[in-house]
C-alpha cells in the first residue's frame, strides 16, 4: 500500500515548524528511508502516519483513504510499529510480546500460536527455546528481532520503523540489517524507516527522503541520491567517500541486468549448434546452464568459432565466478578485478541465474561520483 | 518467660479479643488504603496528568516523615476517640507509602514502552491494564507490604485513642511498670507484622512477572 503525504505540516505552539509542507509518496512494497539530523522532522513525519502525533494541516492518504477516515485505534492496529528494543514489554514473554496486536484484534489462540511460531522462524529465532523467554534473557540483537516480529504479527501491509537498530552495536547492527533485507524480500511490505545513519539508509533504502529543518530536501531512489545530491546539505550528509561507501552498501540485488544470454547444455549440444544460437544475437559470450538450469560456466564466441564445429560444447565451457544477489556492488567489482571478467553472473540461493552485473554498468552508475573521494 | 506464659494462661480471652481488634483495625484501614491509594496513584499518573503525579510523589515523599502519633493526634482532634477514628488515622497513614510507591512505579514505566503500546493500537485503558500496572507490580506491592508492617506496628498507638488492640496491653504494662505485660503485647504485634510480611512476600513472588524478577536479579 502506498502512503501519500500531502502538504503535511506540523507546528508546535505558535510558530515552531517541525514539518513544513512535505509532499511525498512512499511506494508500495518498498523500503523508504527518512533521514536527517535530529530535529529535522523525520520522526515527527513517521509518527503522524499512525497518529501518535497529530498533524497540524495537510493530509495522509493510505490506499486512497485519508487516515482520518479510519478510527485511530483501528489505524494503529493495521500498521506495524517497531521502535528500539526498549519498546518490548519486560513483563511479557517473547510469545506474549509478539501476540499483542493479534490479541487486541481478538484472533483465536491457535491462529495466534501458529503466527508467532511462523514469525520466530522468519526471524531466525528458535521456536522451541525462545517463545517462553523474557526480553531480559535475550541479547540486543534478539530483542530487536522480536521487536520486528511483533510489528509484523498481524501481517500489516505497512511497517513503520523508528530507528529500530539504533541501540545495537555496529557488528550486530550489520547482521540485523542483512537479515532484515532478506526478510523484506520474503514479506514485501511497504516500510517507512527512520534512521540517522547514512550507511543504514543507503544499505536498506529503495528510496531515501532527506530532511533538514522540517523541510524535505530530496526524495529519490537511493542511487539517484548518491549520484545527484540535490544540494550541499545532501552532499555533506553522504560524505566525501560516498562513491566507495555506496558501492560497499548498495546490493547487487537491485542493480543487476536481466538482459543476458544463456544456452542450455545437453549431451548432444555441439559447438556448431551453440554458435548458431549465439549468432542470432550479437553477444560475445554466452552463459551455459546444465540440465538442472544451474550455472555451468560460459563460452566465448571468438574461442569456439575456432574450434571444431562437431565438438560437444561441454568441452569448451569455462567455469566462472558468480555473485549472490545480497552481495554488495563493491564485492562484485572486486570479483571482476581478481577474475578478469568484465561481467559476473548473479546466482541466487537456488542456483538460478538471475542476471548479470557488468563493469560498464557499474561505471555508469557511479560515473558522476568521484570514487577516489577527493572532492 | 514463665511469667509471660502465665499472663497468656490467665488472660487468654482478653488477649484474643485485643488481637482481634488489632487485626480488624489493621485489615480495614489497610484494605481501604490499598483501594484508595491505587486509585489516587493511577488517577494522578494518566497521560497529561504526569505533573500532578510528580507533585504527589513529592508530597507523599515528605509526609512519610510525619510521625504516626502526629497523624493519630490530628485525626483524634477532628473525629474524637474510638475504633472509627483509629481506622481513619491508620488509613491515612497507610495511604502514604502505597500512593508513593505505586505512583513512582507508574511514573517510571518507560515512555518508549508506553509509546510502543499506543503505536500498536492499545486504548488508554489497555495500556494501563496490560502494560503500566503489570510493569509496576513490584513497586506497587512493595508499597502495600511496607504499609502493612507500618500499619500493624502503628495500630498499637490506636489504643491511645481508645480503639483497643494489642496496644492496650502494652499501655497497661507501661502504666504498671510491668515489663512482662509490655512484652505480652509487643511480641504478638511483632510476630503478626513479620508473618504478614512473609505471606505478602510469597504473594509478591507469585504475582510478579518472571520477566521482571529476572530483570531485578540481573541488576544485582
Amino acid at each position: 500500500m502506498a502512503i501519500e503525504l500531502k502538504k503535511l505540516r506540523k507546528v508546535y505552539g505558535e510558530s515552531t515548524v517541525a514539518v513544513d509542507d512535505v509532499d511525498l509518496t512512499f511506494e508500495d512494497k518498498k523500503i523508504s528511508i527518512l533521514i536527517g539530523p535530529s530535529g529535522c522532522g523525520k520522526t515527527t513525519t513517521l509518527k503522524m502516519i499512525n497518529r501518535l502525533i497529530e498533524r497540524t494541516s495537510g493530509d495522509i492518504i493510505i490506499d486512497g483513504r485519508s487516515i482520518d477516515e479510519i478510527g485511530v485505534i483501528e489505524l494503529r492496529r493495521s500498521i506495524g510499529y517497531v521502535i528500539q528494543e526498549i519498546g518490548l514489554f519486560p513483563h511479557m514473554t517473547v510469545f506474549d510480546n509478539i501476540a499483542v496486536v493479534p490479541r487486541l484484534l481478538k484472533w483465536p489462540e491457535d491462529k495466534i500460536k501458529k503466527r508467532v511460531m511462523e514469525l520466530l522462524d522468519l526471524m531466525n529465532l528458535d521456536p522451541d527455546e525462545h517463545p517462553y523467554k523474557y526480553p531480559v534473557q535475550l541479547s540486543g540483537g534478539q530483542k530487536q528481532r522480536v521487536g520486528v516480529a511483533r510489528g509484523l504479527a498481524a501481517d500489516p501491509e505497512i511497517l513503520l520503523m523508528d530507528e529500530p537498530f539504533g541501540a545495537i552495536d555496529p557488528i550486530n547492527r550489520e547482521k540485523l540489517q542483512d537479515a532484515f533485507i532478506e526478510i523484506q524480500e520474503q514479506i514485501n511490505k511497504t516500510i517507512v524507516f527512520v534512521t540517522h545513519d547514512i550507511r543504514e539508509a543507503i544499505k536498506l533504502g529503495d528510496n531515501i527522503a532527506i530532511f533538514n529543518e522540517g523541510k524535505l530536501v530530496q526524495y529519490d531512489e537511493t542511487m539517484t541520491v548518491i549520484n545527484e545530491p540535490a544540494d550541499d546539505f545532501v552532499e555533506n550528509l553522504l560524505g566525501s567517500d560516498r562513491g566507495l561507501r555506496s558501492m560497499e552498501l548498495v546490493r547487487v540485488h537491485d542493480h543487476y541486468d536481466t538482459d543476458f544470454f544463456a544456452l542450455e547444455l545437453t549431451e548432444k549440444l555441439t559447438v556448431g549448434d551453440a554458435l548458431k544460437e549465439i549468432e542470432k544475437t550479437d553477444r560475445r559470450y554466452a552463459y551455459v546452464l546444465n540440465e538442472k538450469k544451474r550455472l555451468a560456466g560460459y563460452v566465448v564466441r571468438k574461442k569456439i568459432e575456432k574450434a571444431n564445429k562437431s565438438d560437444p560444447l561441454k568441452k569448451h565451457v569455462k567455469e566462472t565466478e558468480s555473485i549472490h544477489p545480497s552481495s554488495s556492488l563493491l564485492e562484485a567489482m572486486s570479483l571482476m578485478m581478481t577474475s578478469g571478467l568484465s561481467a559476473v553472473p548473479v546466482v541466487d540461493d537456488r542456483g538460478r541465474v538471475r542476471g548479470v552485473v557488468r563493469f560498464s554498468a557499474l561505471m555508469e552508475m557511479f560515473g558522476s561520483v568521484d570514487l577516489t573521494g577527493s572532492d | 518467660m514463665q511469667a509471660l506464659f502465665d499472663y497468656y494462661r490467665y488472660n487468654m480471652e482478653y488477649f484474643l479479643i485485643k488481637l482481634g481488634e488489632h487485626m480488624s483495625i489493621f485489615a480495614l484501614s489497610w484494605a481501604m488504603a490499598i483501594v484508595v491509594g491505587l486509585l489516587i496513584a493511577i488517577a494522578s499518573t494518566r497521560p497529561g496528568r504526569m505533573k500532578i503525579g510528580n507533585a504527589l510523589l513529592t508530597i507523599t515523599g515528605f509526609s512519610q516523615a510525619v510521625p504516626s502519633i502526629a497523624v493519630i493526634a490530628l485525626v483524634f482532634i477532628f473525629t474524637g476517640i474510638g475504633f472509627r477514628p483509629a481506622v481513619l488515622a491508620l488509613f491515612i497513614y497507610s495511604l502514604v507509602p502505597i500512593v508513593f510507591n505505586a505512583a513512582s512505579g507508574l511514573v517510571s514505566v518507560s515512555p518508549g514502552m508506553k509509546e510502543a503500546a499506543r503505536g500498536m493500537g492499545m486504548t488508554n485503558g489497555q495500556i494501563l491494564r496490560k502494560v503500566e500496572l503489570p510493569a509496576s507490580v513490584p513497586a506497587i506491592l512493595s508499597g502495600i507490604r511496607s504499609a502493612a508492617t507500618i500499619n500493624i506496628g502503628t495500630t498499637t498507638i490506636a489504643a491511645a485513642i481508645g480503639a483497643g488492640g494489642l496496644g492496650e496491653i502494652i499501655f497497661t504494662g507501661i502504666r504498671n511498670f510491668n515489663f512482662t505485660i509490655i512484652l505480652a503485647g509487643a511480641i504478638p504485634t511483632a510476630i503478626t507484622a513479620i508473618l504478614v510480611d512473609v505471606v505478602l512476600s510469597v504473594v509478591e513472588k507469585r504475582v510478579t512477572s518472571k520477566g521482571l524478577q529476572l530483570a531485578e536479579h540481573w541488576r544485582e
